[in-house]
């Protein structure tokens, strides 16, 4: 599985497999370290599959699961992305969840704040992104963004793997048009 | 595969395998051959490179301090494993998180803005600040004034939030008309106001003279009632616009109710074994000095009261999910007794109070009907 955001030779995963032995021996010092050190990221790989607020909820949900299964960590990922592991299931479960009207919200969403200075060009990828259908998009943020898999995106969609491809195949399409586009202007 | 767009004749490849690189060696030395000939490929192969390349560079971002709740309902999920023990205290410890300052600071920085907060909120005619037990009730003529931030320039008293069925609702009055005038007397502000009812009692009728919304000056008479909200009508208040406008304002975040009270989604009120409602993340360090709205909330706190931990899940009667909800329910509810729904300890509680505090251990009578 690659990974684009989560960075860290492998000694960090000593500290997290012991920051893992903390919360599950219920240490909520250790909840609130891993809180602190990950919630930005979680909220980030959230807010690509779910709105704002239900990716604030997300986060929540994501940390409390983390915190009561942090016994079942084994330390082969790193703890954060482990989290994000989580928080993705939660959010995919809230996109089955989401009914239709749901997608009309009375209160139109602002972008949240970038954590660290980001280029225009990113900013535009990151809209397109959002902008596309939310079939298209899931399997996108999954592969392109988190790494997975098609046989694992399949698995957690409920999807066959060709229909996975096809989906990733015209996201990419859409995206790259949608930057050559912007190049133009 | 089907569905490639390319005309050039090299349909049988898929080129996002390409680009992630799932091709065979020989596929791939095919398609790079044919790379060269075909401009159309070609483009499209260099649009997606630039999509990889920023890929990685995708912004990161802040979760939001104050995430605002979600609306709408979700169904309660069942999470799989025993609950926490402290699984109260580790939401508020979440929660807490959020708040970059000192959480002791913060709360007597925005209690000192309380006055403020409240002076946003409605502000009831005098009678609902603990009063002394032989003074006369306050006549009352059917609406609660505003204070001056929230309410707009008026030469007048604002009817900031009218009741329904009222003698001033019965003659055509509307929520954000403006009294200027009680029997015969240019009333210029709330204190006037005030000062004109507290030598009258309940049952007198008053000439009143109110500006209407068209700008029109209509003379009614209306009789003197007594402050009475019903607690099983929500929305017994009809609310004026700049209440509205007022309270659909985000709260800036040093404000101590967003410190006070966290809205828990769904699934983490489940996941407490409690109804949905708000969190109390944090007890304020001071009771508010006066009966206003959040006085009231303040008031709650203190032995035999709220608790941090505790999820507030309904307010005599009315379903808590938001602070929205905590307002609205204030806002429409000032009896002399309510009873507050929490969740606390992994059991539901009730908990009783009068205005200005707990009350004693509940006896057989019912004790909390609103006037």
């Amino acid at each position: 599985m690659t990974l684009t955001s989560e960075a860290g030779p492998i000694e960090h995963r000593g500290s997290d497999v012991e920051l893992a032995r903390r919360m599950a021996a219920g240490e909520r010092t250790a909840l609130a370290e891993a809180y602190d050190a990950h919630r930005d990221q979680v909220f980030t790989a959230a807010h690509r599959l779910v709105d704002r607020s239900a990716a604030a909820d997300v986060v929540q949900d994501a940390f409390l699961l983390a915190f009561e299964r942090a016994a079942s960590y084994r330390g082969d990922a790193p703890l954060g992305a482990w989290i994000r592991r989580i928080a993705i299931n939660v959010a995919l479960g809230e996109l089955r969840r989401a009914r239709w009207l749901d997608r009309f919200r009375s209160r139109p969403a602002e972008p949240p704040q970038p954590a660290r200075p980001v280029s225009a060009e990113a900013i535009d990828l990151d809209r397109a992104i959002a902008a596309l259908p939310e079939t298209l998009r899931t399997v996108f943020v999954l592969h392109a963004v988190e790494g997975y898999s098609h046989e694992e995106i399949a698995g957690m969609l409920g999807i066959g793997e060709a229909a996975c491809r096809q989906r990733l195949h015209r996201a990419r399409t859409r995206l790259a048009a949608r930057l050559e586009r912007s190049e133009e202007t | 595969m089907s569905g490639n767009r390319n005309a050039c004749g090299f349909d049988d490849v898929d080129p996002s395998r390409y680009h992630t690189g799932e091709m065979r060696a020989a596929e791939r030395a095919a398609f790079e051959g044919h790379l060269g000939v075909c401009a159309s490929c070609a483009s499209d192969v260099a649009a997606q490179r630039r999509l990889d390349m920023l890929v990685p560079q995708l912004p990161l971002y802040r979760l939001p301090a104050a995430a605002p709740p979600r609306r709408g309902r979700r169904a309660l999920r069942r999470v799989a494993g025993a609950g926490l023990a402290a699984a109260a205290g580790v939401a508020a410890l979440l929660l807490a998180r959020d708040h970059s300052r000192d959480a002791a600071g913060l709360v007597a920085e925005a209690i000192a803005s309380d006055a403020a907060l409240i002076d946003g909120l409605v502000r009831s005619v005098p009678g609902t600040p603990p009063r002394r037990a032989d003074a006369a009730p306050m006549p009352w003529l059917g609406f609660v004034t505003c204070s001056k931030d929230i309410v707009p320039q008026v030469d007048g008293v604002y009817v900031c939030a009218l009741k329904r069925e009222s003698p001033l609702a019965r003659e055509g009055i509307r929520a954000g008309d403006v009294l200027i005038a009680l029997d015969g007397q240019r009333i210029r502000s709330d204190e006037a106001m005030f000062a004109f009812l507290a030598g009258r009692q309940e049952g007198e009728i008053v000439a009143a003279t109110v500006r209407t919304s068209s700008g029109e000056a209509r003379r009614i008479r209306v009789e003197l009632t007594r402050r009475a909200l019903g607690p099983r009508h929500p929305f017994d208040l009809e609310w004026s616009p700049a209440l509205v406008a007022s309270l659909e304002r985000p709260v800036p975040p040093h404000e101590d109710l967003t410190r006070i009270f966290v809205p828990l989604s769904d699934t983490a009120a489940a996941h407490l074994g409690s109804r949905p409602g708000v969190l109390v993340a944090l007890e304020p360090t001071r009771p508010a000095e006066h009966g206003s709205i959040l006085g009231l909330l303040l008031y709650a706190f203190g032995p035999g009261g709220l608790r941090a931990g505790d999820v507030v899940t309904e307010i005599h009667g009315r379903p808590i999910r938001d602070r929205g909800d905590l307002m609205k329910a204030l806002i429409n509810e000032k009896p002399d007794s309510f009873t507050i729904s929490v969740h606390r300890d992994g059991a539901p509680h009730v908990l009783r109070f009068r205005r200005g505090g707990p009350a004693p251990p509940p006896n057989a009578s019912s004790a909390d009907r609103p006037r």
